[in-house]
C-alpha cells in the first residue's frame, strides 16, 4: 500500500479535519479552558478557530506556488535540515496525539462505561482497532468520518438541547470571565489543541486544489469552532464555570444531567457510542499521519511495515504515566507546545516564501 | 482479497464487544439501592439506611396486590463513610449493590447542621451517583422515616420519590432539590443551597387547628406539624436552607411557596384567604404566576436595593359569603387582598432568609451581568451584602377567571 493516496475532495478534507479537532471536546480540555478563562470560555474556540483557519490559508497559499507536500515545501523554503526538523516536529505532534488518544480514551472508557475491564485490554482494543483502520488508508478514514458526521453532530446537538430546562443564562456573566488578557493568552496557547488540522497540509498534495483545502478548512474548522463554543455556552449555563473547572469529562456530565421525563433520561449511552468511535478514528487518523511523515522522512515507499511496530510502541508508551491526573497534566503541556506547529511554523513558512519571492524578483531586476 | 477475512474477524469480535458481554450484570445479580438515609452516629460515623429494591416481589403480581413493603427492603448499618457503608452492605446481601438507580439521599438534621462537605465529595465524583438524585433533610431520625414511610398509592419507592418531587409544583409547599442544584449553588458565586424538608407526623392532630387569624387562613407549617390523624406518616413540607454546606434553618410551607414564586417556578396553588368584606369568612382562590417575576438588583450604593415585581393570575374557587366578587368593583378589593397576603408572605420569607444570611432565592444571580470580571464579582462578597439588602416589592393580582360560575346569587332566606 502506497501512502501517496488518490485525489481527495472537500468531503474527505472536512472528515479528516473534524476528526482531528473534535476529540478534545470529549475529554478534559473544556474543563481546563473553563478554569483558565471562566465565563468567557465560549469565545476561546472562536478565536483559536479563526487563527487555525488563517494558518491553513497561509499554508494553502504556498501550495499554489510550490508543488509537493509539507515536507517538500518546507525543504524548498527553509533548506533540507530545517525542513526535516520541522517535519520531525509535526510527526511528533501526530504520533504523540495518537498515543495520548489511546491512553485518555481507554482510561475514560473504564471510568464511565466498563469499570471491570483491564486497562491493558482497553489499550490493546483501541490501538489495534486504530491500526486496522490505518490499513484502509487516509482517504477511507476521511470518507468514513464524513459519512458518520451527521450521527456525531446529531448526538452532540441532542446533548446540548436536552438540558434546556436546567440552563441559567446569567451564569455566562461576568462577560469577561477572568479578563480579556487571560482570554487572549489562552486563545493563542490553546490553538495548539487544534494542531491536528494541519493534516490538511500534510496531505495537501492529495487534495484536488488549494481551494479544496480552503473549503475543507472553512467548513470543518469553522463548524467545529462553533460547536466547541456552543458546548461551552451550555456547560457554563448548566453548571457554572467553577463546577465545570472541577470536571474530568464535562460533555459526559451534560449527558448525565439529562432528565426530561421518566422515559427520557440516562442517555449517556448515545454519548459513549460516539465517544468510542471518535476515539478510535482520531487515533487512526493521527497514527496514519505520523506514519506518513515518518515514511517521507525515511524515504520509504510505503507505511505498511511500520504499522504493527508503531502500534506496539504506542501501546507501550500509553503506560508511561502512572495515573490519569499526571497524564492529563503532561498532555496539557504538550498540547500547549503544539501552538508552534499550529501558528508559528505556518507564519514562518509564509514569511520565508515572501522573502524568497522578493529575492527572486530583485535577482530578475538585476539581470 | 485479504480485507474480507480481516473485516469478518473485526465484525465477529464486535458482536461480542458491543453486546455488553464484558462487565454486564443480569438484573438478578444486582441489588438496586433506591434511597439512602444518613443519620449521625457516635465517633464521627454515620448510621446509613439503604432501601433496596426487591424486583422479584413484583413479578407476576397484579399491581393492586403489590405493596411498598414487598417491593423493597431496608438495611441499616454504621460506617465512617458512604463508601465503607457500601462495602459492609455487600457482606449482608448476596447481590452487588448498585447506586446508579438511587432516587434520593436523605440526611438527618444533625448531619446537615454539621455540614454536608464530607458527603458531597463522593456524590459528585463517583460515577454511579448523578446530579439528578434528590436531596432532603429530615427532622428527626432518617432510619425511622425510612421504616415508617408507607405510601399507600404508589407501590414502588422509586416511583413514589419521582412522583412526589416532580409534582411538587401543584402546591409548592415543598421544592425539589437535587445534588446538581445543591452543588452548583455551593460552588458558584451566588445563591445558597436548599433541600426539601421531611418529617414523621405524630398523627395526633385531632384537636389541633389548621388556621390562623391571618389574611391567609392556612397555618404556617413545617414537616411533622401538619394537623392530621391518618395517612402515610411521612410528610414533606417546607424547606431546609443552608449557608455554605451547613444547615442553618427552615422555611415554612407558606415561605416555601413565596420562595417558589420568586424563583419563577410556581405553577399553581390554592389559597384560602380572609374575605376582605367579611373577615370572619374565607375566600378560596387558585393562583399561578402570570409571568416570571421581574427582579432588579441595584448595587450602585453600599446597601443593595432589590426591586421585585410579581404578577399573579387567579381563579375564584369558592366564595362562601356569596358576595359578588365577580363584579369589577368587588373584584378589585379581592385582588388587593390576594396581593397583600402574598406580599406579606414574601416579605416574611425574605426577612427569615436575611436573618439566616442565606440567599436561597439566588438574587446574586441577577447581579452577575453588572460585573465585568469574575474577580470583581468575587470581591463584591454578595453573601455578606445580602442580610442588609433593602427590598421593594410589588405584587399585582388579576383574577381573570371566576371558575364555572359567572356570578354568585344570594342564598334564599326564609
Amino acid at each position: 500500500m502506497k501512502y501517496q493516496v488518490g485525489k481527495m475532495g472537500a468531503s474527505e478534507g472536512i472528515g479528516l479535519t473534524v476528526i482531528m479537532s473534535i476529540a478534545t471536546i470529549f475529554l478534559s480540555s473544556p474543563a481546563f479552558i473553563a478554569e483558565r478563562v471562566g465565563t468567557l470560555a465560549w469565545v476561546v474556540p472562536l478565536v483559536s478557530g479563526t487563527m487555525s483557519i488563517i494558518a491553513i490559508f497561509l499554508l494553502s497559499h504556498l501550495f499554489k506556488r510550490f508543488s509537493g507536500d509539507l515536507l517538500t515545501i518546507t525543504e524548498q523554503l527553509l533548506g533540507n535540515t530545517v525542513g526535516k526538523i520541522i517535519s520531525i516536529y509535526y510527526m511528533f505532534i501526530f504520533l504523540s496525539s495518537a498515543f495520548f488518544s489511546v491512553r485518555e480514551f481507554s482510561e475514560n472508557t473504564l471510568l464511565i462505561a466498563l469499570p471491570d475491564l483491564s486497562l491493558n485490554v482497553a489499550f490493546i482494543c483501541y490501538a489495534l482497532s486504530a491500526a486496522a483502520i490505518v490499513y484502509a488508508g487516509i482517504e477511507t478514514i476521511g470518507r468514513v468520518v464524513y459519512l458518520y458526521l451527521p450521527f456525531i453532530m446529531g448526538s452532540i446537538l441532542i446533548l446540548l438541547l436536552a438540558p434546556y430546562p436546567f440552563l441559567e443564562f446569567n451564569y455566562l456573566f461576568p462577560w469577561q470571565g477572568y479578563g480579556l488578557n487571560t482570554l487572549a493568552e489562552n486563545s493563542i496557547g490553546l490553538a495548539g489543541t487544534q494542531a491536528g488540522v494541519i493534516i490538511l497540509m500534510v496531505f495537501a498534495q492529495s487534495f484536488q486544489t488549494a481551494q479544496t483545502i480552503r473549503t475543507a478548512a472553512i467548513f470543518a474548522i469553522g463548524g467545529m469552532s462553533i460547536l466547541h463554543s456552543l458546548i461551552f455556552v451550555v456547560i457554563v449555563m448548566l453548571f457554572g464555570s467553577k463546577v465545570v473547572a472541577e470536571m474530568s469529562l464535562p460533555l459526559l456530565e451534560i449527558a448525565r444531567m439529562i432528565h426530561l421525563s421518566r422515559f427520557f433520561q440516562r442517555v449517556e449511552a448515545i454519548y459513549i457510542m460516539v465517544w468510542v468511535s471518535v476515539g478510535i478514528l482520531n487515533t487512526a487518523a493521527n497514527l496514519f499521519t505520523g506514519l506518513f511523515l515518518l515514511s517521507r522522512l525515511a524515504g520509504l515507499p510505503t507505511i505498511r511495515p511500520l504499522i504493527p511496530a508503531i502500534t506496539f510502541i504506542m501501546i507501550e508508551l500509553s503506560f508511561l504515566t502512572p495515573d490519569i491526573t499526571a497524564f492529563v497534566a503532561v498532555i496539557s503541556k504538550i498540547y500547549l507546545s503544539n501552538f508552534f506547529g499550529m501558528l508559528i511554523f505556518p507564519i514562518i513558512l509564509f514569511i520565508a516564501e515572501i522573502i524568497k519571492d522578493r529575492r527572486k524578483k530583485s535577482c530578475n531586476g538585476v539581470q | 482479497m485479504q480485507w474480507r477475512p480481516i473485516t469478518l474477524l473485526l465484525l465477529i469480535t464486535s458482536i461480542f464487544l458491543t453486546a455488553g458481554c464484558n462487565g454486564a450484570f443480569e438484573t438478578d445479580d444486582v441489588a438496586y439501592i433506591l434511597s439512602v438515609g444518613i443519620d449521625a452516629a457516635p465517633n464521627n460515623q454515620f448510621t446509613i439506611t439503604y432501601r433496596l429494591a426487591v424486583p422479584v416481589s413484583l413479578a407476576g403480581l397484579d399491581p393492586s396486590q403489590s405493596q411498598a413493603k414487598k417491593s423493597s427492603t431496608l438495611v441499616t448499618l454504621t460506617a465512617p463513610s458512604l463508601s465503607e457503608g457500601r462495602n459492609l452492605l455487600k457482606s449482608i446481601i448476596s447481590r452487588e449493590p448498585k447506586i446508579s438507580q438511587t432516587k434520593i439521599i436523605v440526611v438527618s438534621e444533625d448531619i446537615a447542621r454539621n455540614g454536608l462537605d464530607a458527603l458531597l465529595g463522593s456524590l459528585t465524583r463517583y460515577r454511579e451517583y448523578r446530579g439528578t438524585i434528590f436531596l432532603a433533610v429530615v427532622r428527626g431520625s432518617v432510619r425511622e422515616v425510612f421504616e415508617k414511610n408507607a405510601p399507600d398509592i404508589d407501590s414502588l419507592t422509586s416511583r413514589w420519590v419521582e412522583t412526589i418531587f416532580q409534582s411538587s409544583n401543584e402546591s409548592s409547599y415543598y421544592l425539589p432539590a437535587d445534588v446538581h442544584q445543591f452543588y452548583k449553588r455551593l460552588k458558584n458565586e451566588s445563591g445558597a443551597p436548599y433541600t426539601a424538608l421531611m418529617g414523621l407526623n405524630p398523627l395526633v392532630g385531632e384537636n389541633l387547628t389548621n388556621s390562623e387569624p391571618d389574611k391567609d387562613k392556612g397555618k404556617e407549617l413545617l414537616a411533622t406539624q401538619m394537623p392530621r390523624q391518618s395517612g402515610n406518616r411521612l410528610e414533606i413540607l417546607g424547606t431546609a436552607v443552608f449557608k455554605g454546606d451547613k444547615l442553618v434553618g427552615f422555611l415554612t410551607n407558606k415561605e416555601t411557596r413565596a420562595m417558589s414564586i420568586l424563583l419563577g417556578n410556581f405553577n399553581r396553588g390554592f389559597m384560602t384567604i380572609e374575605d376582605p368584606l367579611e373577615p370572619t369568612k374565607a375566600v378560596n382562590i387558585n393562583i399561578h404566576l402570570d409571568t416570571k417575576p421581574k427582579i432588579n438588583v441595584d448595587i450602585s450604593r453600599d446597601i443593595p436595593i432589590i426591586t421585585i415585581s410579581i404578577s399573579l393570575d387567579g381563579e375564584l374557587i369558592g366564595i362562601p359569603t356569596g358576595i359578588n366578587y365577580e363584579a369589577p368593583a368587588f373584584k378589585t378589593v379581592l385582588e388587593n387582598q390576594v396581593s397583600n397576603t402574598i406580599a406579606e408572605q414574601i416579605t416574611s420569607m425574605l426577612s427569615s432568609t436575611q436573618q439566616l444570611g442565606t440567599d436561597v432565592v439566588n438574587f446574586g444571580y441577577y447581579i452577575r451581568p453588572q460585573f465585568t470580571t469574575l474577580q470583581e464579582l468575587e470581591n463584591y462578597h454578595w453573601d455578606s451584602k445580602y442580610p442588609q439588602t433593602i427590598f421593594k416589592l410589588e405584587v399585582h393580582t388579576k383574577l381573570r377567571q371566576s371558575g364555572l360560575m359567572r356570578k354568585t346569587m344570594p342564598i334564599r332566606k326564609d
